[in-house]
């Protein structure tokens, strides 16, 4: 027998025996708990949550990610919270109370409440937490450290906020409370690279244990003294990929799955036990619009022209765009605040709004002196009408989205040249702001916490080059801004943020194109219970199902 | 010229190479446009003071040179600095990954290898039969098919339909082990799908040189006077065709070996595996100065390695690069 054959004859033996042993496997018990020595019974209902980023660090302070928030805010806990109704509630806050002024809030801890580590949360866990984010700035909630006049005890479980104005806007459901015994005497610079790799916090669930690029394991805290888990614990899958991550759902390897896409999903509305649900976000896409100041931009001139930024809105179909790229999952765009935020977003009336209408945007092209040139592309002093347009390529949607907008604009005499880059390198053009080198782009923003002011501060003048991208400056819009935030009067809160809307929206120079809508899918035999939230089941802005949900019997 | 000069000279070689790659490596993720810090300030209203004090605490804002100098202080500690996102030690999140993709691609290049140079050395001794043509059609097909799809199929196969392996991951998430066996039985069992892509996509490479090597041997004169004095094919295959083959084969293997650290990216994408080929495609997109500046000189510098290996394999094996 020759030397080859032997080769091959003991590699299929080493494969039978690899196959062998996996069949033998499937005999074995599930789960080896007893072995581990718990005194749980075997029966542990934990639920599966199947994601395809991971969480960058576990420190709420400075975290980036959205999955890290995930952890953060079950191991932790905010003093206010969402529910699944979307109310704020009080979670390490038993209960809260906003003085007549809206200048004083009084939050009254949970009397037994206590870190994983078994010591008391006490009201300096509250001030502490507000004294090292004004000192850092991190996360968020700094933005509204400017309007603390103090943080105080007025004994161990009550902490009195005192505000030098009100606010429409209450942060405290963004400030995840941190335990002073552990955290104090870190400057800034240590907290930045802390990456906090076994989090105590008060919160309903313990950490457990991060195995990178594959889990991260929570276990419900028995001694929470607020509303116990249903869940025994939550333990969070990676996968290479949402394709993937669906298969896995399907086989009943996961109970949930933060994003479907919206192709897959339509494939497992049938599936028997797996529900796929389709709700309204936070989230929009945009075609941003350069028109920072002559003085430093390298923008296209014409693009500061509110004629030629008018024509580039009527070019826009947004009903297209939902139908072809959204295949129908999603509402068309027109405010900056997404169409979840239902109360706030602006119903904008038929005169109002300025809706797909080549026609109209050849007259207000001709009108402001653009001539057609026999090359089908408008030119005005010499200068053609010919814009960059540039896109994320990981972003399907986008790019297709972008490329009918260069069609359409095509029609009434643009061109737009489209070039797709990278996320990081189009945010490297875009926010340079000193020269902001770019004509137009396609990209999208969440908002992070369901109140208005979260996109409409974007916008601010102090925020270009930070967070507003397109460089619009309106010291009118500045104003309102800052009206708003004071306004506690909802109706007349409502009255200011319409008026902001309508402005930005006529200026034109942030076209919303869509909102999304959240694609998820979750098994019905493993847990009950799920509340449809907008925003997203898990993943939004409420972390309650994660508490409510309760084991099939 | 000697053997100890040889060697020396390729040693020589080896190091200059090495310091090459880490200055060139510094240079090419600085001239990718954008930082590690460019979207944080999309996310939330981060203040642009935070945005500088986060660049200074990168060092991002100090002049190239006296980062080049950070950057070769970290490597001569082989600590690699600290990732930016995951804000720990690189050392520490390289090497958790770095040992999955070495077990996954060891497994595999071991099965590839194996298969790839016995199918190859069959082939060319039934040249022109059926099975020869079928071993050449097969490994062809296999190295065609997509990397991805040929792991989507194996997926809806042997996952969904067939339930005989795990599908993504390294161990059964949430499992608790009652033997260090069991959790070795677990880990071979999510080796499995992956590992079989890769023989599948891989095993073409030995299969065809080894085979078109031996054809081209199996022309020569010696081997006729092999066969002339009465050798038996066997004999002939071992002493004479085998080792003048197997200067192009094992080129083949220090090439295929070099790749054995930089990991698989489309099998652990699809597999959802966790090591370097998907740790090196995130912190690209991320920007991660330092994980990529680490992984790609561990990649250089274990392919450089390789490659040296091979030059002196080369003088055992070739009487001719002796008298060079």
């Amino acid at each position: 027998m020759s030397k080859s054959r032997v080769v091959i004859i003991a590699l299929v033996v080493i494969v039978i025996a690899f196959i062998s042993i996996s069949m033998q496997k499937k005999t074995e018990p599930q789960n080896d708990v007893a072995s581990s020595g718990s005194s749980e019974p075997s029966e542990e209902h934990i639920l599966r949550v199947g994601w395809t980023a991971e969480a960058d660090i576990l420190n709420p302070l400075t975290s980036w990610s959205t999955e890290a928030m995930q952890i953060t805010y079950l191991v932790y806990e905010p003093l206010i919270g969402y529910n699944t109704d979307l109310e704020i509630v009080g979670k390490l806050a038993r209960s809260f109370e906003t003085s007549e002024d809206g200048l004083t809030i009084t939050y009254k801890l949970r009397p037994n409440a206590k870190w994983h580590d078994g010591e008391p949360v006490t009201a300096d866990d509250v001030i502490y937490t507000h004294d090292i984010i004004r000192e850092t700035g991190y996360t968020n909630v700094a933005q509204f450290a400017e309007f603390w006049e103090s943080v105080t005890a007025a004994d161990d479980h009550t902490v009195v906020v005192k505000l030098t104005q009100p606010l429409a806007f209450n942060y405290a459901c963004l400030m995840p409370i941190m335990p002073k015994h552990i955290w104090d005497g870190k400057d800034g610079d240590e907290i930045a690279l802390f990456a906090n790799e076994e989090p105590i916090g008060s919160g309903p669930y313990r950490f457990v244990k991060w195995e990178k690029g594959s889990t991260i394991s929570l276990v419900r805290n028995t001694d929470y003294d607020g509303t116990q888990p249903g869940p025994d614990g939550v333990l969070f899958v990676l996968y290479g990929n949402e394709d993937v991550a669906v298969q896995a759902l399907k086989a009943g390897e996961l109970d949930v799955i933060m994003e479907v896409p919206p192709t897959v999903w339509e494939g497992i509305k049938d599936v028997a036990n797996v529900k796929a649900i389709s709700l309204d976000s936070y989230s929009l896409h945009e075609i941003g619009i350069n028109v920072a100041a002559e003085s430093y931009s390298k923008g296209h001139p014409f693009l500061r022209d509110i004629a030629v930024r008018r024509a580039m809105r009527h070019a826009l179909d947004t009903k297209q765009m939902v139908e072809i790229v959204l295949g129908g999952h999603g509402d068309e765009g027109d405010s900056l605040i997404p169409f979840g935020l239902k109360e706030w977003h602006y119903e904008f009336k038929p005169g109002e709004r300025m809706g797909f209408d080549l026609e109209n945007a050849n007259r207000i092209l001709d009108e402001a002196g653009y001539k057609m040139a026999s090359d089908g592309v408008r030119e005005k002093d010499g200068k053609k009408m010919e814009f960059r347009l540039m896109a994320v390529e990981a972003n399907a949607t986008d790019v297709r989205g972008a490329q009918l907008y260069r069609d359409a604009c095509a029609k009434i005499g643009i061109k737009l040249t489209l070039s797709t880059m990278d996320e990081n390198t189009m945010g490297d053009i875009v926010y340079n702001k000193d020269a902001p080198d770019w004509d137009v782009f396609m990209w999208a923003w969440d908002s992070d916490y369901p109140d208005p002011a979260y996109m409409l501060g974007v916008m601010l003048t102090s925020q270009i080059g930070v967070g507003n991208e397109v460089y619009y400056s309106n010291p009118k819009y500045d104003d309102l801004y800052k009206q708003q935030l004071a306004e506690l009067d909802h109706d007349k809160r409502k009255a200011i943020i319409d008026e902001m809307q309508k402005m930005f929206y006529d200026d034109n120079c942030f076209l919303v194109t869509w909102y999304q809508d959240k694609l998820q899918a979750y098994r019905t035999d493993t847990f009950t219970g799920w509340k449809e939230v907008t925003g997203g089941i898990i993943y939004g802005v409420t972390y309650d199902n994660y508490i409510d949900i309760q084991p099939v019997k | 010229m000697s053997r100890t000069v040889y060697v020396a000279r390729k040693a020589g070689q080896l190091f200059a190479t090495l310091f090459f790659i880490a200055a060139f490596n510094f240079c090419l993720f600085r001239i990718l446009p954008g930082s590690p810090l460019t979207l944080l300030a999309r996310k939330g209203n981060l203040s642009a003071d935070v945005v500088a004090r986060l660049t200074s605490l990168f060092g991002l804002d100090k002049p190239l040179w006296q980062q080049f100098l950070i950057y070769l202080q970290n490597l001569a500690t082989a600590e690699f600095g600290i990732s930016m996102t995951f804000r720990r030690r690189v050392i520490d999140v390289i090497s958790e990954r770095l040992v999955n993709s070495f077990m996954l691609l060891a497994l595999a290049s071991v099965f590839v290898i194996a298969i790839g140079i016995s199918c190859g050395i069959v082939a060319a001794m039934r040249r022109g039969t059926a099975l020869d043509r079928t071993i050449v059609v097969s490994s062809m097909a296999g190295w065609s098919f997509p990397t991805f799809w040929t792991g989507l199929i194996a997926i809806i196969v042997f996952g969904t339909y067939l339930h005989m392996f795990p599908i993504s991951g390294i161990v059964t998430p949430g499992m608790r082990y009652a033997t260090s066996w069991a959790e070795t039985v677990d880990i071979l069992r999510h080796l499995f799908l992956p590992t079989l892509t890769l023989i599948i996509v891989d095993t073409a490479q030995f299969s065809l040189v080894t085979r078109s090597a031996l054809v081209d041997v199996f022309t020569e004169d010696y081997i006729l006077t092999a066969r002339a004095k009465g050798l038996s094919e066997n004999q002939v295959l071992s002493r004479h065709a085998m080792p003048n083959a197997m200067l192009p084969i094992m080129t083949t293997t220090a090439l295929y070996v070099s790749l054995l650290i930089g990991g698989a990216i489309e099998v652990e994408t699809v597999f959802s595996f966790p090591g370097m080929g998907k740790l090196m495609y995130d912190s690209v997109l991320l920007r991660d100065y330092p994980i990529l500046e680490a992984s790609f000189f561990l990649f250089a510098a274990f392919t450089v390695f390789a490659n040296f290996v091979t030059d002196v394999m080369y003088m055992i094996v070739d009487p001719r690069v002796k008298s060079l």
